[in-house]
């Protein structure tokens, strides 16, 4: 029994071992901090020979492309690619990834120069959205972390109130109706 | 059915039922206009809130639904505990209804990080730091584990794929035990399944009937854009023990925490296996239960005042 739950725990660890192993390359950014629109000088070694890798800036919520690099026969390279302009500050991670999609190697990278203000819509967001934000959004153009709730507008008209209304005393209504003793 | 059941405490796990159909009416309904993109899914909420035709409300419904549910689960685990119905036949009853409470938790984690504001953003780092404390058995909070996609995509993909389908698996199997093992009472069964449908629906219809009042008085807020990196916020307020722990300890503190709850829970009905007729609980059992509620609810109420701290890199 015991044999089986060691081999049931073992091939879990094998299902996640890919998103750790592949890891054995070094990749040195030209700064730790930069802006969103910026170049990085980007230094790579120890990776795969003659490979081209994906470099993606990786952040919890999001994650950007920031182009290809390509090793030579001593499995190393140097580039300059540009970060997005769209990016939020923040902590992030920049990671090369590996032709099958493994992490080959990854830096730090914080991202903390002004961009566009906080609660700015993204690209194709509707414009009654963008415009919303633009109304509701705080008078900074720098991006800074609140606990402070939005403050939207609720246009509730009075056909939306008569629906809610209409729902709730329904289901009191029927509920009261469901409580009340059946006659004998 | 024993007339019992038709007794509020006896609802509690039905009354949770409507709760979590509720959610899956309004879930859908805020799904159809919700963006799993990361750049998008804020802009989205905002989208719901200021335009959508009662989307502020449909909203404010999920949300006061799920602290609903959260709060009758917790209750209904409450009252079952009371009543020993975790002895003999009913230990796998009493297990599914703690994965079940696990996973209505899972809801509560994965809605707050789809808002994509400020305090669903460090729920999601926290959910990463989590991960990589737990190594491998965490990869999949790691935005390496499928890098074709975003994080927040896949925390969306659990929230409307994967958690409904084990709820709907682990619903099934509560409910099948219900029915087979009937509810703890030594009362006849003078009642009739209809008469018991009736008063908990009309229940639950008060329920829905006072969930439609809050929820249009006191919709709930929205945050600005997650900032990342930053921690500024509280977490959703069922999670606050666990905020309360991550004080103490660091980040160990939120994976020890949740073991050691539901590590306890689980070990209920292996050392509580005396009968009735044999002098009922041990009083160490009671004692346990009431110090480990005092506990919960002591740390519950301390993480609401306590002041905001942060715990990334701890």
């Amino acid at each position: 029994m015991t044999r089986r739950w060691l081999a049931a725990l073992l091939l879990v660890a094998l299902a996640a071992a890919p998103a750790i192993a592949h890891e054995h390359g070094r990749i040195y950014l030209g700064a730790s901090q930069a802006a969103p629109g910026d170049s990085l000088a980007l230094r790579g070694e120890k990776l795969s020979k003659a490979t081209t890798f994906r470099v993606v800036l990786r952040g919890p919520l999001a994650s950007y492309p920031l182009g290809e690099v390509t090793t030579d026969r001593a499995g190393a390279f140097q580039s300059t690619l540009r970060l997005p302009a769209e990016a939020r500050a923040g902590a992030y991670t920049v990671v090369l990834l590996a032709p099958d999609g493994d992490v080959s190697a990854r830096a730090d990278l914080a991202l903390t120069a002004a961009e566009p203000p906080a609660g700015a819509p993204a690209a194709g967001a509707p414009a009654a959205v963008a415009a919303e934000h633009a109304a509701h959004a705080p008078a900074v153009a720098a991006p800074h972390a609140t606990a402070q709730p939005m403050a939207l507008p609720v246009h509730a008209g009075p056909g939306e109130w008569a629906v809610i209304a209409l729902v709730t005393l329904a289901c009191l209504g029927a509920g009261a109706r469901l409580l009340r003793p059946a006659r004998r | 059915m024993a007339p019992t059941a038709n007794r509020v405490p006896y609802m509690l796990g039905g009354l949770t039922f409507f709760g979590i159909l509720l959610l899956i009416v309004t879930g859908v309904l805020l799904d159809q206009f919700y963006n799993p993109a990361p750049l998008g899914a804020h802009d989205s909420v905002v989208y719901i809130v200021t335009r959508v035709p009662l989307g502020w409300w449909l909203r404010a419904l999920h949300y006061w639904g799920a602290s609903i549910v959260l709060v009758t689960v917790f209750l209904h685990l409450c009252w079952v505990f009371a009543r020993r119905s975790y002895r003999p036949p009913r230990e796998v009853q009493w297990w599914s209804g703690v994965l079940l409470l696990l996973l209505l938790f899972a809801f509560a984690f994965t809605g707050t990080v789809l808002r994509g504001d400020q305090e669903g953003g460090e729920a999601l780092a926290h959910a990463v730091a989590g991960g990589t404390l737990l190594g491998p058995l965490g990869a999949p909070a790691s935005p390496d584990f499928a890098p074709s996609t975003s994080l927040l995509a896949r925390v969306h993909n659990a929230h409307v794929g994967l958690l409904p389908l084990l709820l709907v698996a682990l619903v099934a199997l509560h409910f099948w035990l219900v029915r087979w093992l009937g509810i703890h009472t030594a009362e006849a069964r003078t009642s009739t399944f209809a008469q018991h449908l009736r008063r908990l629906g009309g229940t639950a219809l008060l329920l829905y009937g006072a969930l439609a009042i809050l929820a249009a008085v006191a919709p709930p807020h929205l945050g600005y854009p997650a900032v990342e990196g930053v921690e500024v916020t509280k977490p959703f307020w069922p999670f606050l023990w666990i905020y309360t722990f991550e004080n103490s300890l660091g980040m160990v503190g939120m994976i020890v925490a949740p073991l050691v709850v539901f590590g306890a829970l689980a070990v209920v009905p292996l050392v509580d296996r005396r009968d009735d007729a044999a002098g009922g609980r041990p009083r160490w059992v009671v004692a346990a239960g009431v110090a480990f509620l005092l506990l919960f609810l002591g740390t519950l109420l301390y993480g609401a005042i306590a002041p905001q701290m942060a715990h990334l890199g701890m």
